[in-house]
């Protein structure tokens, strides 16, 4: 239609200086010629009619018309099924910014249940991932397998989302001839496909990674650890490079039957004893005297003190002893359960034993400590320090929601403190998150 | 607003208000033409003031409709290629509102409604509903959209009927950060008596009852809606403009395929196959990825508010028959 681009061109220059051109109408007759009155008004009555005619004939672009819109390739369709509508109301509000730590647990959860995530809500998950990744890639991976073959149609369409692809994608051609991050994915795609033969591919290629070796162990650790992988482990304890031995001790101490974990247990042995006494049954605590070289080999870091200082250092020793001891170490030491030692009065000692026992029943995901060191903290126990607190909120996270039924049942009372609050309606959050995913 | 203790006050204050409408019309119409006579190329470098004053004197001229107008036009010199088209359209449907008050002695009621609506004389919603007959009929929540303008929110939810298939309007407005009405929720059904707003279109209604318990609003009982075709659509829309050409939002409930390319847009997907065309998505609503991902290129049923500027999707329905809002 020129005829409206004239009179926009006529009004942008204003009719003090141009003629009000007359264009035609669809379905009108055209009046040429003079017209009285004020040409501006004229203008706009023309523009008027114009705009009204133009916005009800707007025209359809027919398919090829220059209008070059590519029909779009169809979605392959998904064998996994749907979460449930209540399943997909929690994923939204954990993208909304509930517990947004949550995240990983959730799509876990959808994965090894083999369901998928609802399309719509695709969109502001991946946004969510590309943000917090790179520093997470096993969230990607996560997100990539949760959101199934939608997402990687939609990762097609927008170029931010291509890390979908990449990690679903990836051929032999990727680890051979990859960088870094799609190296990791392919590694941590086969290591959830296969772990023994992610293992074989990584101590084939140890000789020749140089500082790959880190991301090898960050995968080991992402998924499937088993026993099958301390030779690797043990082995790379006396690698020269700090970080590979660092992760390699702390692989091995998440595996309470490895080499490692029995010489934690032969050093830990001696500094816990219960002694009956006239005023009943305690704990009582010696703290590791000093650190030795097979100690540091083991990942136990010392702190080097004088004075005072030195109690401080030992009791600190003690915590990463504990941290990295198996926890039937002192079920089978003191004949009596999670809950029975912890029971077991300790004095001041309280607030070390519960951080380095939360440490060990994190490390080797034990049920049984992890509800009864919440059982105790819910009680009232040892958890005031900023550490305590801070492992407590770890504690919440990691345990098993359907264990910790009672105290996720109970009404929260009103004098509770804060970190306590924090810890009921996290495992609330995740129970009521669970059982959503069995619908 | 209490009754008026004295019906002759009440008039004179009614006149009082007409006279100074007139003027401030007549004042518009004018500052209209000015800006028309010296080009409207100089708008670019105007600030927001030069909207502001001329819509403050609406405010005093007690026409708040055309201030809300003017107001809104500040961003159009900035909002991109082919703004000075926009700009002349706002002016000109301005201009005939202008023109159409000064005339209304000789407009049909109806249409004499719609522009008193539009330049802000507004009806008490009582004197409406026990004005207007009730239409009753199980109105489709379809679509829902949430504005917020100088601190007011406005809840404009669009209803259709399965009965009487009319469209119908419900605005509901709160304060910035307190909560809006939420009685109608998308994708359920509502059995209710609506009474419409006078008007030549009538679109806007408000509420007279609900025949259903309120609390099943959240069922998503009706599944999704007879989605239209493009052809359909836009030939309801050019006839409600030939009625009230000042209409800039219609319902649309259509059965489409997105597009991504060159910018988002939607294909016309009919029933019996093939396609009746496409319409551009509006550029406000961003990327739509939530209707793409909806979609993975099959057809949807969509919902949403159809503008000169594009489609403005709100509410598509998943392959369960499940509303999802965008």
């Amino acid at each position: 239609m020129s005829g409206w681009q004239d009179l926009v061109t006529a009004s942008l220059i204003g009719t003090e200086r141009a003629e009000v051109p007359a264009p035609a109408v669809p379905g009108l007759p055209v009046r040429g010629g003079a017209v009285p009155g004020d040409p501006a008004a004229l203008l706009l009555d023309r523009a008027a009619l114009l705009t009204v005619a133009r916005r009800g004939g707007t025209l359809i672009r027919p398919a090829g018309s220059g209008f070059h819109a590519e029909p779009l390739p169809v979605a392959a369709p998904d064998p996994a099924g749907v979460v449930s509508p209540a399943a997909a109301r929690r994923l939204a509000r954990i993208l909304g910014g509930e517990h947004p730590d949550l995240l990983a647990e959730w799509l876990t959860a959808v994965v090894a249940r083999g369901r998928r995530v609802p399309p719509r809500l695709l969109p502001a998950l991946l946004d969510r991932v590309r943000r917090v990744s790179p520093s997470d890639p096993e969230l990607r991976r996560l997100s990539a397998e949760a959101g199934g073959t939608r997402a990687r149609w939609l990762a097609r369409l927008n170029p931010d989302w291509t890390f979908v692809t990449a990690l679903t994608e990836s051929g032999d051609d990727t680890w051979r001839l990859g960088g870094k991050s799609q190296r990791r994915g392919y590694l941590a795609a086969l290591r959830a496909r296969d772990p023994a033969a992610a293992r074989e591919l990584i101590t084939q290629s140890w000789e020749a990674a140089g500082p790959e070796r880190v991301m090898f162990l960050s995968v080991l650790a992402s998924r499937g650890l088993s026993l099958a992988d301390e030779p690797l482990l043990e082995a790379a304890l006396d690698e020269r490079d700090a970080e590979v031995r660092g992760w390699a001790a702390h692989l091995l101490a998440r595996l309470p039957r490895s080499a490692l974990g029995q010489r934690m247990a032969r050093r830990a042995a001696g500094c816990l004893r219960v002694e009956r006494g006239a005023r009943g049954t305690r704990l009582i605590i010696t703290p590791p005297a000093g650190c030795d070289a097979a100690m540091r080999r083991d990942g136990v870091t010392s702190r080097r003190g004088a004075g005072p200082a030195e109690i401080d250092d030992r009791t600190h020793l003690l915590h990463e002893v504990m941290a990295r001891t198996p926890l039937r170490t002192w079920t089978g030491q003191f004949g009596r359960t999670a809950e029975q030692i912890l029971a077991v009065p300790s004095g001041a000692w309280a607030a070390v034993l519960f951080t380095g026992w939360s440490r060990a029943a994190m490390a080797q995901r034990d049920q049984d400590w992890m509800t009864a060191l919440i059982d105790w903290a819910l009680a009232g126990g040892p958890t005031g320090t900023l550490f305590g607190a801070e492992t407590l909120r770890q504690l919440a996270r990691r345990a098993d929601p359907a264990r910790c039924a009672r105290e996720t049942t109970a009404g929260p009372a009103a004098e509770i403190p804060p970190p306590i609050r924090d810890v009921i309606s996290v495992l609330r959050f995740r129970h009521d998150m669970l059982k959503e995913l069995e619908l | 607003m209490a009754e008026p203790k004295d019906p002759r006050a009440a008039a004179r204050r009614a006149e009082q208000r007409e006279t100074k409408v007139a003027s401030g019309l007549a004042e518009l119409d004018r500052w209209l033409c000015d800006q028309v006579r010296q080009g409207l190329a100089a708008s670019q470098q105007a600030g927001y003031a030069h909207w502001d004053e001329i819509a403050a004197r609406m405010v005093d001229a007690q026409a708040p409709g055309l201030a809300e107008r003017l107001r809104a036009l500040a961003s159009v010199p900035h909002s991109g290629a082919g703004w000075d088209g926009r700009l002349l359209e706002e002016y000109a449907l301005l201009h005939l509102l202008a023109v159409a008050y000064r005339r209304q002695a000789g407009l049909p009621p109806p249409l004499r409604d719609t522009v008193r609506s539009r330049i802000g004389f507004s009806l008490r919603q009582a004197d409406v509903l026990a004005g207007g007959p009730p239409v009753r009929d199980h109105w489709q929540v379809l679509a829902r959209r949430d504005l917020e303008q100088d601190r007011i929110r406005t809840r404009r939810t669009w209803l259709r009927g399965r009965k009487t298939g009319r469209d119908a309007l419900l605005l509901s407005f709160a304060a910035a950060g307190q909560a809006l009405d939420d009685s109608f929720a998308v994708g359920a059904d509502a059995d209710a008596d609506l009474v419409f707003y006078p008007g030549a279109v009538p679109l806007r209604a408000a509420v007279l009852a609900r025949h259903d318990d309120g609390d099943d609003a959240g069922a998503p009982d009706g599944g999704p809606p007879d989605g239209g075709t493009i052809a359909g659509l836009l030939a309801g829309y050019a006839a409600a403009l030939a009625a009230d050409p000042w209409l800039d939002s219609w319902l649309a409930v259509v059965e489409i395929i997105p597009l991504r390319a060159p910018a988002p847009a939607v294909r016309g997907a009919p029933a019996g196959g093939g396609s009746d065309g496409s319409l551009p998505l509006h550029p406000g609503a961003g990327d739509c990825w939530p209707l793409f991902a909806l979609s993975g290129g099959h057809p949807v049923t969509l919902a949403g508010e159809w503008t000169p500027r594009g489609l403005w999707p709100l509410t598509a329905w998943d392959e369960t028959g499940r509303a999802v809002r965008l």
